[in-house]
């Protein structure tokens, strides 16, 4: 089986779930504690003597990546799984025949992936399919209504907070837009209810807030007003819209309904954000051959770990199927070669900043709520008169380049020169980097 | 100011309240809008917002912005298999020593730290060692935290480094270059440095004054003394304090001149046979030239007459004393002095002399009158004394006694001191955590490669208790990791 390429310690430690564990991981990655540690193929395991009696049982599959230990904390991965990720990535891992308790792990994850026997193995009669067809048809118009009647709730609010004056009820606006955000989960459109959750922390000491409530109002209305006219409005910005309401598509219909896209995606970088109870992870896939651009997007609930299979630096050769919607990104991956590589030889044609800027607009014309779109920059690295960064292009065009400090002191450092091709998310306030291209390579910042 | 922003103030204030005028409104919005007009201000005001939100959105902010005009990357990465090893010294503070010998590897080696573990390094290294890691810094990353808080002087030192005096571009240099430069030069030329400084000195800003005076006590001399003394009449009071403090470590300087020439007047020496002398002292009155000095009013509610006196006993070299008073410092502190009448002593005084000269004979003198000034005056106690004093404390198993010599132990021990500091740091009858701690922590970098495994089996014998414990085992990780790093740099050399 061919090894697999070890990861940089900088992977390493964005295993881990929380900078406590990324420390004690460290702390525990020397040879003293461990015993019997191994590796094969995507497999590695190993034994770590705690304070406890037993040694504690960590086993990694690496394609995954899935991590199992037996000991007590509630934190995933633990520390024990992140340090013997450290001691692998250092080389002090053999390749070795599987140890007994991780040749039992594996082989209950497989049986664990093992497709399930459909539930009701007989074929439906036609009049049980037309019952099925008629109950989801049903549900669908539940949910159509439930929503209709949510936004014009909430159109209805926007109206009277217009007519009155935010300033009028300030102090309670927080409270009646968490209240709204609630009652918006209850009509089934929990994208309002996100970004009516999110304009709840809009407070009065920022000296902005009148504006960004205003401009929310306006997107706020715009969904609604969308939704009730969406019988004169064309398939693509329909199927746009219920996205942004938070009406889910479902991974399996995407890919029955959609045509697949085969290439060499080329992951170019990723961004983490938390929302709401869910925190979530935008991974950015560029395919080589197609010269496509794709989202794929990963969840964990209540604090859990984001995990996902795609680093930013490598590619995998998949099969990705595209969301409805018009200018969608957002993807589906339906098959994928289970080993990634390193990105060698990418040299995608660049955007100037100018062409860029207009990529956006015409984006945010077909999709007026729409965040960011992806961007492979080519220009300088530049700054204004109070030093904030900018990506200058060759045509005089410019971008601002947003993110905190430490993200501008890595894109300097890591950009070899100041003539730099940088991709990241193109949005409202600017571009955010999240990757350079270097030599045919993609460097995560 | 944009147009959501105008509309904004009517959302603040409420349509009812400031209604839009439709006509008023830019013919393309109007045309947006519809035919239909709204059916009231709010509705005219939401629509307007949506259509105003997006089209700010379509359009990023717009600055005038100029290239940054960085120095292209002119040094390899560090090997990923030392990168890793420097990953993991971040994360224990007692392994920042082997953290900073790693930075000197790695510089020597021109390798440079990529951008995520080089902000971690920057992050873990003490303050003090800072420079290493700018040494590890190539063009790019030198010109990227110039100016960089808490970093520009290490980038500075980096850069004048081996500059030679005629190469050096004293007006284009940043304020940290220049002071770095002066460093520099003092050390092989210190009258050129005065001679720099001199040309366009007042035009300089007052810390940068201030620095170049501190930098001027690297080999200072009587040479030096007319430019100092010009400085103490510099406009800023801080630039006067540091010329103040540089003349009075100048032995013969004018400064400690006039302070004698008061000292002497205000200080008489009676019965000066007998072995107890009798020295009477008056109030110093405050002059003109007293405050040119540098001797200042006390803050602490002290008879200001008296504190001058004070400070003018701290300020002459004890030897000086004698010639001055007639009476050395270990005299002074023996006799039966009055101040207005009233028995005082210059106990306080002479040992911030002591302290000031490095007088070893009156830092033993006040220790032996006194021992509770141990912690005071243990670093200028003689090297016999000091290892004497702490083989006792040892012995004894005195925890109080430890806890004033720790900072004195030496920068490298013997075998025999390691082993006798680790037995001494595992005895929880005698020794409390902190300190025990404190000791175990110093054998890393301090005991002799040969006396490690040794100390390593005491604390693997004894029941240790938690925090100890983790002290113990760090041990053994500098002990691993040290060398796992330098087996690593050597391959990665070849």
């Amino acid at each position: 089986m061919t090894p697999v390429e070890r990861w940089s310690a900088e992977r390493v430690g964005a295993a881990a779930p929380d900078s406590q564990v990324a420390l004690a991981a460290e702390k525990l990655a020397i040879p003293q504690p461990w015993s019997q540690v191994g590796t094969s193929g995507n497999l590695l395991w190993g034994l770590c003597q705690g304070s406890g009696k037993s040694p504690y049982q960590v086993q990694i599959d690496l394609a995954g990546p899935a991590y199992k230990c037996s000991c007590p904390s509630r934190k995933f991965p633990c520390k024990h799984a992140v340090a013997l990720l450290h001691l692998w990535s250092q080389g002090h891992v053999k390749e070795t025949g599987l140890a007994e308790f991780a040749a039992e792990w594996a082989a209950g994850r497989a049986a664990r992936d093992q497709p399930k026997p459909a539930k009701d193995a007989a074929p439906r009669t036609p009049e049980q399919q037309a019952d099925a067809a008629a109950n989801a048809e049903a549900r669908a118009q539940q949910r159509e209504r439930r929503i209709g009647e949510g936004l014009t709730e909430l159109d209805r609010w926007l109206a009277d907070v217009t007519r009155e004056g935010l300033a009028k009820h300030s102090a309670q606006r927080p409270k009646r837009l968490q209240a709204l955000a609630a009652r918006m989960v209850d009509a089934q459109a929990p994208g309002v209810a996100t970004r009516l959750s999110a304009l709840a922390e809009v407070r009065d000491a920022n000296p902005n807030w009148p504006v960004l409530v205003t401009a929310e109002f306006g997107a706020l209305r715009l969904l609604a007003r969308a939704w009730a006219n969406r019988a004169e409005l064309d398939a693509e910005l329909v199927e746009t819209l219920r996205q942004h309401l938070g009406i889910t598509v479902r991974a399996d219909d995407v890919i029955a309904d959609e045509p697949g896209v085969t290439d060499d995606w080329v992951v170019v970088g990723l961004r983490d954000s938390d929302e709401e109870r869910v925190s979530v992870r935008r991974v950015w896939l560029f395919g080589r051959s197609s010269g496509r651009w794709a989202l794929v997007l990963f969840f964990a609930a209540g604090g859990a770990t984001l995990t996902s299979n795609l680093y930013p630096g490598t590619q995998v050769h998949a099969t990705l199927h595209f969301h409805p919607g018009r200018g969608q990104l957002r993807a589906v991956i339906a098959h994928r070669d289970e080993q990634a590589s390193p990105v060698t030889g990418f040299a995608p044609t660049a955007e100037s900043p100018s062409t860029a800027r207009l990529r956006w607009r015409d984006a945010v014309a077909q999709d007026p709520w729409l965040d960011s779109i992806p961007v492979l920059v080519a220009g300088e690295l530049a700054a204004d008169a109070a030093a904030k960064p900018a990506i200058r292009g060759a045509e005089g065009g410019m971008l601002p380049l947003v993110g905190n400090r430490d993200a501008w002191l890595i894109l300097q450092l890591t950009a070899e020169r100041d003539d730099v091709v940088v991709a990241g998310e193109l949005g409202p306030t600017g571009l955010l980097p999240v990757s350079v291209l270097s030599d045919g390579a993609v460097v995560p910042l | 100011m944009s147009e959501l922003d105008t509309l904004a103030q009517t959302f603040a204030l409420g349509a009812a309240n400031r209604p839009l005028p439709l006509d008023a409104l830019p013919v393309p919005v109007q045309a947006a809008l519809g035919d239909a007009p709204p059916p009231n201000a709010e509705t005219l005001a939401l629509d307007l917002a949506a259509l105003l939100a997006t089209a700010e959105r379509a359009v990023p902010p717009v600055s005038q912005v100029e290239p940054i005009h960085l120095p292209p990357r002119s040094k390899p990465w560090l090997p990923d298999r030392v990168a890793v090893i420097i990953h993991r010294l971040c994360a224990e503070r007692g392994l920042r020593p082997l953290l900073a010998k790693a930075m000197v590897e790695v510089a020597q080696r021109g390798w440079t730290l990529r951008p995520s573990l080089l902000l971690r390094v920057m992050g873990a290294i003490e303050s003090t060692d800072r420079e290493l890691v700018a040494g590890t810094f190539d063009e790019r990353a030198q010109a990227v935290f110039a100016t960089e808080r808490g970093w520009g002087s290490a980038v500075a030192a980096q850069q004048v480094a081996g500059v030679e005096a005629s190469d050096f571009d004293w007006d284009a240099a940043s304020d940290e270059e220049r002071v770095s430069f002066i460093d520099q030069l003092r050390t092989s030329d210190p009258r050129a440095a005065v001679t720099l400084l001199e040309s366009g000195w007042s035009k300089h800003k007052a810390a940068q004054r201030q620095a170049f005076i501190y930098s001027l006590q690297i080999n200072v001399s009587l040479d030096d003394e007319p430019f100092l003394e010009a400085a103490l009449d510099d406009r800023v009071a801080a630039v006067r304090a540091a010329a103040q403090g540089t003349l009075a470590g100048l032995r013969s300087s004018a400064l400690l001149g006039r302070a004698e020439a008061v000292l002497a007047a205000h200080v008489r020496v009676r019965n000066r046979a007998l072995r107890r002398p009798l020295v009477e002292c008056d109030p110093v009155e405050e002059t003109p030239e007293l405050i040119r000095n540098g001797v200042v009013d006390p803050q602490d509610g002290t008879a200001p007459g008296l504190a001058r006196l004070d400070q003018l006993v701290s300020l002459v070299p004890s030897d000086r004393l004698a010639a001055v008073i007639g009476l050395d410092g270990v005299g002074l502190l023996d006799a039966k002095v009055t101040y207005n009448g009233s028995d005082y002593r210059f106990a306080d005084a002479l040992e911030n002399n002591a302290n000031r000269w490095d007088d070893a004979e009156l830092a033993a003198a006040l220790v032996q009158r006194d021992p509770t000034r141990l912690a005071g005056l243990a670093g200028l106690l003689p090297q016999a004394d000091r290892a004497q004093r702490i083989r006792s404390a040892i012995q004894a198993r005195d925890e109080g006694a430890m806890r004033t010599l720790v900072r004195w132990l030496p920068p490298q021990f013997d075998a025999e001191l390691a082993i006798a500091l680790t037995e001494f740091a595992v005895d929880p009858a005698n020794v409390s955590g902190s300190l025990a701690e404190r000791l175990v922590e110093m054998m890393p970098s301090r005991a002799p490669r040969a006396a490690l495994p040794a100390v390593i089996a005491i604390l693997e014998r004894v029941e240790l208790g938690a925090a100890l414990s983790s002290v113990a085992r760090l041990t053994t990780t500098y002990l691993q990791l040290d060398k796992a790093l330098m087996d690593a740099i050597e391959e990665e050399s070849r």
